[in-house]
This record gives C-alpha cells, structure tokens and sequence, in this order.
C-alpha cells in the first residue's frame, strides 16, 4: 500500500478503500467511453464527516478528486482526473427524513433515484425527475448534472425539485445551503444543482417530492415523416395542452425496438412515432387528450393508439425506454448526444441531424423529449475503428452546432462534462466562461474539485 | 459626479431626484442622481466609470421595490433601467420571451395573453414590476404552489458585473445545463451581484378556468387554519391557498385553475363553512389574492412597524403563527408555508428563532432602514454559509459598488 493508500485508509474504514488495479478498472469512466484515465485510489465514505475528512486531507496534499454517483452519467463528468482520487457515494444510500405532509425529504446522495420513489410509494408520493437510467442512477448524481427525463416537461428537472443541500468544500468545510424551505436571499443551492462536482461533494439533499398522479393517459401516434409528428408537437405546445411527456422515436428507432426483447407494437411503417402521456386527475383529462388526438391527425397522423390499461401503458413506454439498450447492440460503442433546440423549431432540427449521420454513413436512431425540444441522437459505431470513432466524433459536435444555430443549447441534461468543453466558447461570450471561473474560484480556489470539468480552464 | 456622468450618458439621461418619485428617498438619504442609460453599453460604460471611482449605485427597475429587504448604505447613484423596455425575443409557439430589464411586465402580460399563454407570476409589486426587478427580487407572488419560485422562470439572463463585463447565463430554451447555473443565485439577489440587462421568461398557457373564492369567517387563526390544512389534506391541489387577517380574525382564499369540469369538481367539495361559524365561499370577481398579500404592508404604522417575511414547513406553521402578536397583521401561502407579517418591532427575535427551529426563516423585508438593519446583525449569523455569499459578492463585485448594505 502507498503512503496515499495508507493515508485515507486511516481516514476511512479500510473496507471503503480500493485501491487494487482490477478494482480501479471499473472507475475508468462513466458512460461515456470516449474518456478514460485511472484514478489512483477509490473512497465510498457513508457520512459527510468522512467526506469531509477526505477532502481536507486531499485538500492538504494537493491532490485532485472527482465525485461518482452510479457512473451512468453521459459526458464524462465522472471521468477520474489525471493522479485524482475518486470519491464514490454509493454507499451514502439512506433516506434519512421525510416529511409527508411538508413533501419533502433529506436524502444522501447515493439514493438511487427509483429507490426513493419506491419508499415514498405507501405515502402516495415520488420524486419527479425520471432520467432513462433511473433504476441505477443516485440523487446526487442526479443534483450534479441536473437530470431531467421524459416527464419534466410538464414535472421540471432535479433543479426545480431541489429545496437543499448539504455541500461539503474541496478543504473539507461542511455547508448546509437551503432546506425545506429554501433559502431567504442568496439561492446558492441552486447554483451547486449542474455544477458537475466542480464546486465541491454534495453529500445530502433536501428533496420536494410530488403527489403521485391519479391516473394517467397515454397515446401513441404514428406520422409518415419526423417533420409531421415535429410538427404535431408544436401544434399541441400551441394549443396549450402541458402534457407529462411527449417523446418521439424515428424510424431506425422504431425498427431496432420492434427487433428487441422491449418490442412495444409500434408501427414499422411510420416514419416517427410519438408517444405523448397527460396525468392528473380524471376530470382534468379528457379535453386535453382530445386536443392532443386532433393535433395529431391535423400534422397527419397515420394512426393513434390510446392505452387501453396500466399494462399497455408500461408496454408502450418499454419501447420508448429500451431505445438506449437496445442501440448497444448496434455496434460496439453508442454515443449518446444532448442537444436542445426551440421547440418550433424541432422538424429542421431533427432533419438536419439525420443529414450529418446519413452523409457520414452512420446508424443514428433518433429520440427526442420533444415537449422541451431536446434531442437525443444516439450514434452507434466501433471505437477500434479510428476512421469510425471520429466520424461519430466530427458528427456529435456538428450536431450540437446545429442547436446552437438555432437558438438552442449544447447540453439539456447530460452535462458539459469532458465530452462538450471545446463547445462552451462556441456558445458563451468570454464574459461568461470569466464569470464561470470566478465562481468556481470561490468554491476551490486551489482547483482541486473535479478540474477540467465543466468549464475550459484557461482562456482559449 | 453629476458633470461625468452627464459626459458619459448625455443630460437627459442624468437627474437629480424629484420630491416625491420613488427614489428621493432611500431608506432615510437623498441619492446624488438617478441615470436612466438607454442601451447595455450606457451601462456597462456607467459601471466602469462608478468602479473606477468607487461610486456606489443601487440598479432599479422603476423603483417600487427599493425599500424592501435589507437597508441600503450610502448609495450615490440610482442606475435606473426603465429606459431599456424592448422585447429582445418573443417566440410564443415555444411558449418563451426575453425583455430588457425595464420592461413592464404588465406589457409581457398583455403580449403574452394575446396568444392564449402568461407569464406565470404574480409578484406583489403587482403591475409596478419590471422584467428585471421581478427576477431581481425573485418574489413569486400567491400562486406559488402551483407555478412554483421565479427561479423556475427564468430561462437565462444577460447581465453587466460591476466592472462593465458583459455575460450571459442560461438561454433561451427549457433546458439548459451547459456550465454554471448563474441564473439561479442572481434571481432574489437584489442587484448585489450584477446588474441584469434582460431576462428571458418562460410563458405558459393560459388555463381553461382560473377562479379564487373567498370565505371571510372572522375566525380565530387556529380555526382558520385547521380548514387550510384540512383543505392541503384534501388532496385539492389548489394554485393558491392563502390565509389573511389578524391573529383574532382571519380568512381563507382558495384558488383553483385548470379544466373546467376539474375546477367545479374541486370547487363543489369544499367544505361549506366553518362549523358553528356564519358565512360562506365567496367567488371573487377577479383572479387571484393578490390584494390579500399586499394587506401587511399596507397595515404598517408605528404599533406594526416591520414587515417580517417568512417561510416554514407548512407543519410548523401553526407554532409560528400562534406567537404573532394580537395587533399583527398576516397573509400566508397555507400551501406553501410562505408569507409576510407587520408586527411590533419587539416580536421579530421570537419570531426569528422559532422560524429556524422549525428549518425555516423569517427575515426583515419591510420598514424603517434602522428595523431593516437589525436583520444583517440577528438573520444572517455568521457562518461558512455567509462566509461564501460574502465571497462570491466580492468575486463578482470586488470594488463592492452594487447595492451596499444588502450583502455585507
């Protein structure tokens, strides 16, 4: 064991420590493959305290850590930093407090998001933000890139549903930023929400949580073209119907599903479907389905398919939900993208993304929470083939051009990470990537919070 | 001072207060001027000039809301932005619209409503309000547990720091999460960090029904609210559920928006009454309670002298109302835990410490600059939370001209 190894062993139980090269392995990287470097030990501390005694510690010796969640994360904000310790929150997976009739909650921020919504189930509540690897992803996780998913369009993102937390600095000081009530002045949770632990290790969160829905309706529509089902969406934003989600698959999506164990009964035919669900309460639903069906056949719609029971809802979704899976078995490697346009203006966009992969001769199924504009073109090709891995490389950022010709952003939900720094001058005046570091200056002004991350750190 | 700026901004733009206009008088001391820059250049280059020379200025919408929240010091120059009132975006079939800072948002009302959508928050400065005095104060109004905080609002912001750096934070799309979320800490921070030039909001669709009914009973407080929590219990989920009054004599405004058919259905179980108490629900003709939340600060005299706003889980609402004195003045979100109080100036350490107790806080927002200084001494203690609010103030404004007395 080196001096560092025996120096956090005497931090921490020697049981959270890892430090052989087979364990370090799985801590390469998140997600995203494109990135990957060795840490030089891994901590899963169960308290802030430990956290806390691990950061000063690094903080003394100068040395770089990155916070991991569950690793799902899709920009590489995870991704170890060269000769840096990773500090796992696996292990900090209790649910300390709820507070039923308050609807909130204080969670560590290992929680898996689904964890906590199963525990809240007797209560009638959840927590809202529902990111595709909800089953495996944590609530810090979740706090750190500020995960969204299918259903924020009507619901919001991990930002709107975050009261607190409990920041733990790059040297080891312990903040307690917000709560139940949120903050009288200053909302500097708020700033920590998408910050990528950059600023520092959130440790706990003070969660809101949302009444489940009484019911649900759910409809699937198939559109000869994705111009057509874009436009449907924008018919139905116009006509001021909020539903919970609104997604759209192309069709290469709709082909490798129906191929698939998630085969959802989604017609081959169509050129897109959307799948569009409205909650609330029975009386609440019934006119905004019905706007929603007349948008739909107003942009065309070849056919619309309504659930007809809990299970043909969960059957639809399953579709919609294995896309990412089931892309994997495409190709070796799947890069999944994150871009966000105005929603009028989704058909150029999904258009214009199709021409950079079909030009390049790249497999892109095409999904989209299109209620917020926000695309996910999921490119599939073999990272042995250096050719490959940069066509899908060169594609990606022309891709996340495109949003931002179009008013849009690089990123929705997955993060700046490693994966979009070259990007931020592209979409920030050098007024704002100053201001961006001043603050993080304030937070880690030796730098040592998950450097590298998030913001370029040198002037381009 | 007043030639350099003329020089800088032209006469026109240049003013001494007049007796009488909303910044004549800032919390007990006349301002030397108030500037009126037309464009986000005239500012930037006002604000580099001010840094040079350590001018300290307050930046203001139409000047409304100056006397609220902690007491301003020394303040030589009133950065007024009312002349910059341009939509800068409007784009409503992707329910969006950025405006200058000094833009009524009466005016982003009436656009907005003209495509069926509003911009939904109703801030108690009420019509007064601009585009970036809202998201500077970052006071949601009495529709809240529906629409949720300013902060949820605000799409992205362009704004100047006190040296003239331009930037821009968020965008102009629902989401967003590329870099730091500067957005959030500059929605409610009262122009101590920058000085926002525009905002872009978010709109929504105007609902089908949106009615408020009232039932003025004359309750005791605790009757009221063991209706209000009865109403919560209910599973109502109204847009709005305020109590208003006196400790001795209290009422209820419920609010509720959405389908038509949902709206009756929710209206036709409420109870109908108090039991053993006359009076019933009321329809409002107007929407909404706003006049019900502006009643503590119009019940400020010499026996209520400060307006206290707080906030607490809406569990620990009754422990913190039942220490109201009898002469205090209320409005509260029962849905929320929100509200404000004038009380006598004795009440507020009581009502401080039982409001941290509970997890939540009650701070000073309104009258005499010395009741609005007590609030940096008891409110805010010192600790590593306040240590970083002062740090950031100083990162983003090092020569500490921005609004003195609020953040320091």
């Amino acid at each position: 064991m080196d001096a560092l190894a025996e120096d956090l062993a005497a931090l921490v139980n020697r049981e959270s420590l890892l430090t052989e090269p087979d364990y370090l392995m799985t801590y390469e990287c998140d997600s995203l493959s494109f990135f990957k470097q060795r840490p030089r030990a891994v901590v899963l501390p169960r308290t802030t305290e430990e956290v806390s005694r691990i950061l000063a510690y690094l903080s003394r010796k100068g040395i770089p850590f990155t916070a991991r969640g569950s690793g799902t994360g899709l920009s590489g904000g995870a991704t170890p930093v060269e000769g840096g310790v990773v500090i796992s929150l696996a292990r900090m997976d209790r649910i300390l407090e709820v507070h039923p009739r308050d609807r909130c909650a204080l969670v560590q921020a290992g929680v898996v998001n689904t964890a906590l919504s199963k525990a809240l189930e007797p209560l009638g509540l959840h927590f809202a933000p529902d990111p595709a690897s909800q089953p495996v992803c944590s609530l810090g996780g979740n706090v750190g890139e500020n995960a969204g998913g299918p259903h924020c369009f009507k619901h919001g993102m991990t930002l709107n549903h975050t009261l607190g937390l409990t920041l733990v600095l790059p040297g080891g000081e312990v903040l307690h930023l917000g709560g139940p009530c949120g903050e009288p002045d200053l909302d500097l949770a708020g700033l920590v929400v998408a910050s990528e632990g950059t600023l520092g290790i959130v440790t706990e969160i003070w969660v809101r949580l949302t009444p489940n829905p009484e019911t649900f309706r759910t409809l699937l529509a198939s559109f000869r073209s994705l111009e057509d089902c874009s436009r449907a969406v924008s018919r139905i934003v116009r006509a001021g119907i909020v539903p919970s989600a609104m997604e759209i698959l192309d069709k290469k999506s709709i082909e490798i599903v129906e191929a698939s164990v998630n085969k959802a009964g989604y017609p081959l035919e169509a050129g897109a479907v959307l799948l569009v669900e409205l909650d609330g309460r029975p009386e609440e639903m019934e006119r905004p389905l019905s706007a929603v069906e007349e948008a739909c056949r107003k942009e065309g719609a070849l056919e619309v398919e309504f659930a007809k029971d809990p299970e043909h809802r969960m059957k639809l979704w399953k579709g919609r939900k294995g896309v990412y899976g089931t892309a994997g078995r495409l190709a070796p490697d799947v890069y999944v993208m994150d871009g966000v346009v105005p929603r009028n203006r989704l058909a150029e966009a999904l258009h214009r993304i199709q021409e950079v992969t079909d030009s390049r001769g790249l497999v892109c199924p095409n999904i989209a929470h299109a209620g917020d504009g926000n695309v996910h073109p999921t490119i599939c090709y073999d990272g042995r083939d250096p050719e490959q891995a940069q066509k899908a490389e060169e594609a990606g950022r022309e891709i996340l051009r495109i949003c931002l010709e179009l008013g849009g952003t690089i990123t929705g939900e997955h993060g700046v990470g490693l994966e979009k720094l070259s990007l931020m001058p592209e979409m920030f005046p050098p007024g704002s990537l100053r201001v961006m570091r001043r603050v993080k200056a304030v937070f880690d002004p030796a730098g040592l919070a998950n450097p590298g991350k998030l913001i370029p750190l040198e002037e381009p | 001072m007043i030639s350099r700026l003329e020089e800088l901004l032209g006469p026109d733009a240049v003013e001494t207060p007049a007796p009488g206009s909303p910044w004549a008088n800032l919390d007990g001391f006349e301002p030397e001027a108030v500037v009126h820059p037309a464009t986000e250049e005239e500012t930037a280059a006002l604000l580099r000039k001010a840094s040079e020379h350590g001018w300290l200025l307050v930046p203001s919408g139409r000047g409304h809301a100056l006397g609220r929240g902690p007491a301003l010091k020394g303040v030589k120059i009133v950065l007024a932005l009312d002349r910059m009132r341009e939509v800068t975006y409007e784009e409503p079939e992707d329910l969006v619209i950025s405006a200058q800072a000094g833009l009524p948002v009466e005016e982003i009302r009436e656009r907005a409503g003209k495509h069926g959508l509003r911009l939904a928050l109703e801030p108690p400065m009420g019509e007064k309000a601009t585009a970036g005095g809202l998201a500077a104060l970052g006071r949601s109004g009495s529709s809240r547990a529906r629409d949720g905080r300013v902060r949820d609002h605000v799409l992205g912001v362009r704004a100047l720091l006190s040296d003239g750096t331009l930037f821009s934070a968020g965008g102009r799309v629902v989401k967003n999460v590329a870099g730091y979320d500067l957005v959030r800490p500059l929605v409610g921070s009262r122009g101590t960090l920058a000085v926002l030039t525009e905002v872009t909001y978010k709109l929504r669709p105007l609902p089908p029904m949106d009615r408020t009914w009232i039932l003025e009973s004359g309750a005791a407080l605790e009757e009221i609210l063991s209706l209000g929590k009865a109403l919560v219990e209910m599973g109502l989920e109204p847009a709005a559920l305020g109590a208003w009054g006196s400790p001795s004599s209290g009422s209820l405004g419920i609010r509720l928006s959405g389908e038509e058919e949902d709206v009756l259905a929710r209206r036709n179980r409420l109870p109908c009454s108090l039991p053993g108490r006359p009076g019933e629900w009321i329809e409002r003709e107007e929407t909404g309670l706003l006049p019900f939340e502006v009643l503590p600060w119009e019940a400020l005299d010499e026996g209520r002298e400060i307006l206290l706003r707080f906030a607490l889980p809406p569990s620990a609402l009754e422990g913190f109302l039942s220490l109201l004195p009898g002469e205090s003045v209320f409005f509260v979100d029962l849905a929320t835990g929100r509200g404000e109080a004038a009380v006598p100036r004795e009440s507020y350490p009581v009502l401080r410490k039982q409001a941290a107790s509970s997890r939540g806080f009650c701070v000073v927002e309104g009258g005499p600059p010395t009741a609005r200084g007590l609030e940096a001494a008891l409110a805010r203690p010192e600790g590593p939370e306040r240590n970083l609010a002062l740090a950031l103030k100083k990162a983003l404004d090092p020569a500490g001209i921005l609004s003195p007395g609020r953040l320091d």
